[in-house]
C-alpha cells in the first residue's frame, strides 16, 4: 500500500470525510466489479456496493493494517452479501430464481449488446450455489488462501476447500457435458 | 433469606438505578463495537457487576491486545 | 494420458481466469458516483443510523425498566429463582453462539 493511501486511510480513520470519500471512489469499480463476479446480478451488484461503503465509513476505525485496503472492502462486501442471501431465503423460492435469471439476462445482454459472445463458462458459474461460487472466486480468480477466505466467510478452511472443490467439479462437468452435447 | 424482605425501599432504587446504568453502558458500548447490543444490555441489567467484568474480560480485552500487534 | 489429466484443472482454470477477465472488461466504463454523492450518501446513512440507535435505545430503555422490576421482585421474594436464572443467561448466550457457528458451516457444506 502507498504512503499516500495509508495516510488517506489516517485521515479518515480520524473523521476526514472527503479523505473517505476519496478513498471509497477510489476503490469503487473494483469494489462493484467483484460483486458482480459474486452476485452475478448488476443491480444487486450496485446496491451492494453502496451498502458496502456504508458500513465501511461505520467501521472504519476498525480496520487496522492487518489486510489490505481492498481486502478488508472485499470482506465487508462479502458478509453483507452473505446476510442478504440469509434473508432471502426466508423469501418465496421462485421470487429468488426470477431475480437471479433477470441477473444473468442483464449481464448476458451487456455482452451480445457489444457484439460479444457470451460465456458458457460465466453461464455455469451463475449457476453455481453462491457460497460455492464465492469461493471459487476468491481462491481462483483473486488469489486468496484457504486460511484467509475462511477468515473472510468466518468457516474453518476445510469448508472452504470443500466448496472450492465442489464449484469446480461442477462447473467441468458442466463444461464436459456441453463439450459432449 | 429472609433478610431481603426488610432491605429498604430506597436500597432497591440505588440498585435499579445501578442496573440501568450498567445496562446503558453496556448496550451502546457493545453497539459501537458491533458485539451483540441486546444481549450484554439485557443480562447487565439483571445483575452487577458480573455482567460488567465478562464483558471486560471478553471484549474490551481482546481487543486492546489485538491493537497492540498493530 | 495421464498428463493430459493433469494439465486438464490448470488449463480450466485459466480459461476461468480469461472468462472473468471478459466480464470484467464488460463494465470498464462504468464511472464511480462524484465525491459529492458519495459523502451525501454517507451523511445521509450517519443521519438514518443515529436516529435508529436512538429509537433503539428508547426500546431498550423500555424494556430494561419491565425486566428491572421483575427481577428485582424475583430477587426480592424467591432469591433462590434469581440466581438460577442468573447461571442459565450466560450459558444460554455461549450455546446460541455455537448453534450459530454451526449453522454458518453446514450452509455452505450443504451447497
Amino acid at each position: 500500500m502507498s504512503d499516500q493511501s495509508l495516510e488517506r486511510i489516517r485521515r479518515a480513520q480520524q473523521g476526514d470525510t472527503s479523505a473517505l470519500s476519496s478513498l471509497l471512489r477510489e476503490h469503487y469499480t473494483f469494489l462493484f466489479k467483484y460483486l458482480i463476479k459474486v452476485t452475478m446480478d448488476p443491480l444487486l451488484a450496485e446496491d451492494l456496493v453502496q451498502d458496502t461503503m456504508v458500513r465501511c465509513m461505520e467501521k472504519i476505525n476498525t480496520y487496522n493494517g492487518t489486510s489490505s485496503f481492498s481486502s478488508w472492502l472485499i470482506t465487508i462486501a462479502t458478509r453483507i452479501f452473505i446476510d442478504r442471501k440469509r434473508r432471502w431465503k426466508r423469501e418465496a423460492e421462485w421470487k429468488q430464481r426470477e431475480q437471479q435469471e433477470q441477473g444473468i439476462r442483464s449481464i448476458r445482454w451487456r455482452f451480445e449488446s457489444r457484439g460479444e459472445e457470451w460465456s458458457e463458462v460465466l453461464d455455469s458459474l451463475s449457476k453455481l450455489p453462491s457460497a460455492q461460487r464465492v469461493a471459487v472466486l476468491l481462491k481462483h480468480y483473486y488469489g486468496y488462501s484457504y486460511d484467509e477466505i475462511g477468515e473472510i466467510l468466518r468457516v474453518p478452511s476445510g469448508t472452504v476447500k470443500s466448496r472450492v472443490s465442489l464449484g469446480l467439479n461442477q462447473l467441468r462437468k458442466e463444461l464436459n457435458e456441453d463439450g459432449e452435447g | 433469606m429472609n433478610e431481603l424482605q426488610d432491605v429498604p425501599l430506597w436500597l432497591w432504587f440505588c440498585i435499579a438505578i445501578a442496573l440501568m446504568l450498567q445496562g446503558t453502558l453496556l448496550f451502546r458500548d457493545a453497539r459501537r463495537r458491533g458485539r451483540k447490543a441486546w444481549f450484554w444490555g439485557l443480562w447487565a441489567i439483571t445483575t452487577v457487576p458480573s455482567p460488567a467484568l465478562v464483558y471486560l474480560l471478553v471484549v474490551i480485552l481482546p481487543e486492546r491486545r489485538r491493537r497492540k500487534k498493530m | 494420458m495421464e498428463k493430459d489429466k493433469d494439465k486438464e484443472p490448470e488449463l480450466y482454470l485459466h480459461k476461468l481466469s480469461d472468462e472473468l477477465d471478459r466480464l470484467d472488461a464488460q463494465y470498464n466504463d462504468i464511472t464511480p458516483p462524484s465525491l459529492q454523492e458519495l459523502e451525501r450518501l454517507m451523511v445521509d446513512a450517519s443521519v438514518h443510523r443515529k436516529s435508529m440507535e436512538r429509537k433503539e435505545l428508547l426500546l431498550f430503555w423500555g424494556i430494561s425498566l419491565i425486566l428491572i422490576s421483575v427481577f428485582l421482585s424475583i430477587l426480592g421474594s424467591a432469591p433462590m429463582i434469581y440466581w438460577i436464572i442468573q447461571a442459565i443467561i450466560p450459558i444460554a448466550g455461549l450455546s446460541a453462539l455455537g448453534i450459530a457457528r454451526i449453522r454458518r458451516n453446514r450452509e455452505g457444506a450443504q451447497e
